[in-house]
């Protein structure tokens, strides 16, 4: 059944051969003076079978959980799923949308299938936070941004690369239109591949975090390792970061 | 390194033990842990040998003398069972964090309102004058450290959290956060306390830092230069996004002293806002978006003082009676140019600008990261410049010939394809012309990314053209008839141009103030108070009312928003 879009949103395109869309909250409806943009993207290939259930309830965990951050409201979230099992391989559950507008009982089942686009996730997503990061700048919003990509496996069916990927995360460090871009790749379940993870993301510039073995407990710290980095990114847009050590002259 | 002490029971002084386990565990921060049983709350420090070092057990004492309903002071010490200081213990408070009351989104949600926004701020204010009155300073009052009270029939009531960390007797506090410090003073008084205060609390009602919003000559978001330049949102050229409250909410003497201590670096206690509700009126406009009771959104994009904004080209580049020109984006200076014959275009990683006439014509290419202005040589002399949304063109006898920049390691201009049109008989516009073949009319229209069209106009044989613009399959033009009637016609093409349909009718006078966007929506004012939009491949119009409107605006398209050029700014315009 064909998703009905939310007359607040509005579609955007990354630029490139892929043409990979996304969606925002039009900057009209926004509802506070600067945001930090957060993407989720979850592997749903035929790999994560037997946990995706756990997968999904991380998921909806993270998200709750930002929802209790002092600077919720201060929240764009987006989450995508990635598969070849999806046209372009990307599938947007929602695009960037205030967190008090996000109920995640209709997140959808994860329904493991398909090959991994590792890579079409990471341009996406790093993309994705790019355009609509210059959207909110040409409206005078300051923004910064976070995105996570989980993954129980490497890349075999991308048609991005990693130069690519580390041209859409250098965008956002030279700060034209976003003040900071951190970007995580979490591996689960993923020790086989943990060396050609390690090395996607020196190649990238994506921080690589192996969380082991997937068990319910490592998911919950998954969740809150998103939360609480959501939340420390958003503080720092807002205030510079968590106080600092007093040195009383100028 | 120290270790969390495995805790169990303790003792609260003066009230006795308690069990800490999982359920009581609200959160773990850098310092301590902190648990709630009923409505105490208990913090635990993570290093408890600090209690000992520091000699916290003394600093507990006293600041467990400062009782005030909004002060979450220490009220005692926590012991192990033993009798060894671990933490202390407090009222709990379980309020909402202060940044979530900044947002628009939220206050909606949970009916806060500008007068709630005063009671609160009043609240916030006398707690900060009774920890003074008690000598007590909290140096780090930063908007994580303030709690909302909010309940439906009581006015809504700080609560000041993190209290262990102020600075009272022989102990000084450690720590400050950097968007709420004073940094024009040396260490830490009263005053640098209000004028944290004042920065949590001039979000409360409009919903940004006073050292935020977009000023030329910082980069967006720096708020420390800015607050070290007293550079604030009371500047004149600030440009804020739509979120942001319109100022007149704050009472009018508070917002005097924000002015006062923002912008002009005077440091003194502020004013209730309760005492100055009164008094409504501002002294002045202090934002630049102006929303009015109208349909659209009015946004001062730049302001150049005595220097009057001519033309914005659709590239976002706005050009100024003095020749500069600037990027509408990142507001900064990109060249100058000879302002009566300017183009400019967008052009890979870069601006392409050609000025001048006949054989006195000029071309500069500057890089959009860099800025470094190159000039370069033309590939062909001719009379003019003519410009189609971002492609240039030289008139010459020849007719019109594209010019394309190369980069081959430096910037190159290269002669592109050439389109026949008559050099004598052709008047230029603003992205065509009208050839005068003998009496019979022709556009010559470039349109898309490298076509031009000749087309055949008979309904404007015998009229003389005054202006025309043209944008996305569309032309727009204005000239006299034989009779002296100024009439106006306005092509529709599809999408080869080889066949238009026409509106035409009478106009007031010579002028086409119309904004035509890449993506076919044109604007134009009809009169005072309406603008028109429309869409010419489909038909479809709607007029709008709004009082802000007036015929002094002169419409021109940045890519695919309204922008306008009144005096010495240039405004967007969007609709509500």
């Amino acid at each position: 059944m064909p998703k009905l879009m939310d007359p607040n949103m509005e579609v955007a395109t990354i630029g490139g051969l892929q043409q990979f869309k996304f969606s925002g909250v039009r900057t009209e409806h926004l509802g506070a003076t600067e945001y930090t943009l957060v993407t989720i993207a979850t592997d749903s290939t035929g790999s994560v079978s037997g946990f995706e259930a756990d997968l999904r309830k991380a998921e909806i965990t993270a998200v709750e959980a930002c929802k209790k951050s002092p600077r919720s409201n201060n929240l764009l979230l987006r989450l995508v799923r990635f598969s070849t099992s999806f046209p372009s391989g990307i599938e947007e559950i929602h695009g960037f949308k205030p967190l008090s507008e996000i109920d995640t009982a209709t997140y959808p089942a994860v329904v493991p299938q398909g090959m991994t686009p590792l890579y079409d996730a990471a341009f996406s997503a790093v993309g994705a936070t790019n355009v609509y990061a210059e959207k909110l700048n040409a409206d005078e919003y300051l923004s910064n941004g976070i995105v996570f990509i989980i993954t129980d496996g490497d890349d075999n069916e991308s048609r991005s690369t990693p130069a690519m990927i580390r041209k859409e995360i250098e965008k956002a460090v030279k700060g034209e239109h976003i003040e900071s871009l951190i970007t995580v790749l979490v591996g689960i379940n993923a020790t086989a591949f943990q060396q050609r993870l390690e090395e996607f993301g020196r190649d990238t510039g994506l921080k690589y975090i192996d969380v082991g073995d997937v068990t319910k407990g490592k998911l919950a710290k998954l969740a809150d390792f998103v939360s609480q980095s959501v939340s420390s990114q958003s503080q720092a847009l807002g205030t510079g970061g968590p106080s600092q050590s007093i040195a009383a002259t100028i | 390194m120290a270790r969390t002490p495995n805790l169990s029971t303790v003792v609260l002084e003066g009230k006795g033990q308690v069990t800490l386990n999982a359920n009581a565990h609200v959160a773990t921060g850098g310092e301590g842990s902190i648990y709630r049983i009923g409505d105490t709350g208990i913090k635990i420090y993570l290093d408890p040998d600090r209690i000992r070092r520091e000699g916290l057990t003394e600093k507990v004492r006293m600041l467990s003398q400062l009782r005030h309903p909004y002060i979450v002071a220490p009220q005692g010490l926590v012991t192990t069972t033993t009798g060894v200081p671990v933490g202390f213990y407090m009222p709990f408070a379980d309020g909402t964090p202060l940044p979530r009351l900044f947002t628009n989104d939220f206050r909606k949600q949970v009916g806060f309102t500008d007068p709630d926004a005063s009671k609160l701020v009043e609240g916030m204010r006398e707690g900060v004058q009774f920890a003074h009155d008690h000598q007590a300073i909290m140096v780090d009052g930063n908007e994580l450290n303030y709690l909302g009270m909010l309940a439906k029939k009581r006015a809504p009531e700080p609560r000041f959290i993190d209290v262990d960390s102020w600075t009272i007797g022989r102990w000084k506090s450690t720590a400050i956060m950097l968007s709420i410090r004073d940094w024009h003073a040396k260490g830490f008084t009263p005053l640098t306390d209000w004028f944290s205060w004042g920065i949590v609390t001039f979000q409360l009602y409009t919903g940004i830092h006073p050292y935020k919003g977009r000023l030329d000559g910082f980069d967006f978001g720096d708020f420390e230069s800015r607050m070290k330049a007293n550079a604030s949102v009371f500047r004149k050229s600030i440009r804020l996004n739509n979120a942001v409250r319109d100022f007149s909410c704050i009472p009018a003497g508070l917002a005097g002293w924000y002015e006062a201590v923002f912008e002009h670096g005077e440091r003194t206690v502020p004013p209730s806002p309760l005492a100055a509700m009164q008094i409504p009126a501002r002294a002045r406009t202090m934002r630049v978006v102006a929303t009015g009771k109208g349909t659209l959104v009015f946004e001062k994009l730049l302001e150049r003082t005595n220097d009057e904004a001519l033309r914005v080209f659709p590239c976002g580049v706005a050009l100024f009676a003095s020749g500069t020109l600037i990027d509408l984006r990142s507001k900064r200076e990109i060249g100058t140019a000879d302002p009566a014959t300017a183009e400019v275009a967008r052009v890979e990683d870069g601006w392409l600008i050609v000025s001048g006439r006949s054989g006195n014509m000029r071309a500069q290419y500057v890089d959009h990261t860099s800025r470094v202005n190159h000039v370069i040589a033309l590939p062909i002399t001719g009379e003019q410049c003519v410009r189609y949304e971002n492609r240039l063109f030289i008139v010459s006898n020849r007719g019109l010939t594209e010019i394309v920049l190369k980069l081959f390691g430096k910037p190159i201009l290269a002669v592109g394809q050439t389109w026949g049109a008559m050099p004598l008989s052709t008047r230029w516009f603003d992205g065509c012309g009208i050839q005068d073949a003998l009496g019979a009319a022709y556009l010559v229209a470039p349109y898309g990314d490298a076509m031009c069209a000749h087309i055949r106009v008979r309904e404007l044989d015998g009229i003389t053209p005054v202006a025309a613009k043209s944008g996305n399959r569309f032309v727009a033009v204005a000239g006299i008839d034989k009779s002296g009637t100024y009439r106006k016609y306005e092509f529709a093409c599809n999408k080869d141009y080889d066949a238009y349909t026409l509106w035409q009718g009478k106009a007031d006078g010579p002028e086409l103030n119309m904004a035509i966007l890449a993506r076919g929506v044109c604007a134009t004012i009809v009169e005072d108070g309406r603008m028109s939009i429309f869409v010419p491949s489909t038909g479809a119009k709607t007029d709008v009312q709004d009082p802000h409107i007036a015929t002094d605006m002169t419409l021109y398209a940045d890519t695919d928003r309204v922008v306008y050029t009144r005096d010495d700014a240039v405004w967007s315009v969007k609709m509500k």
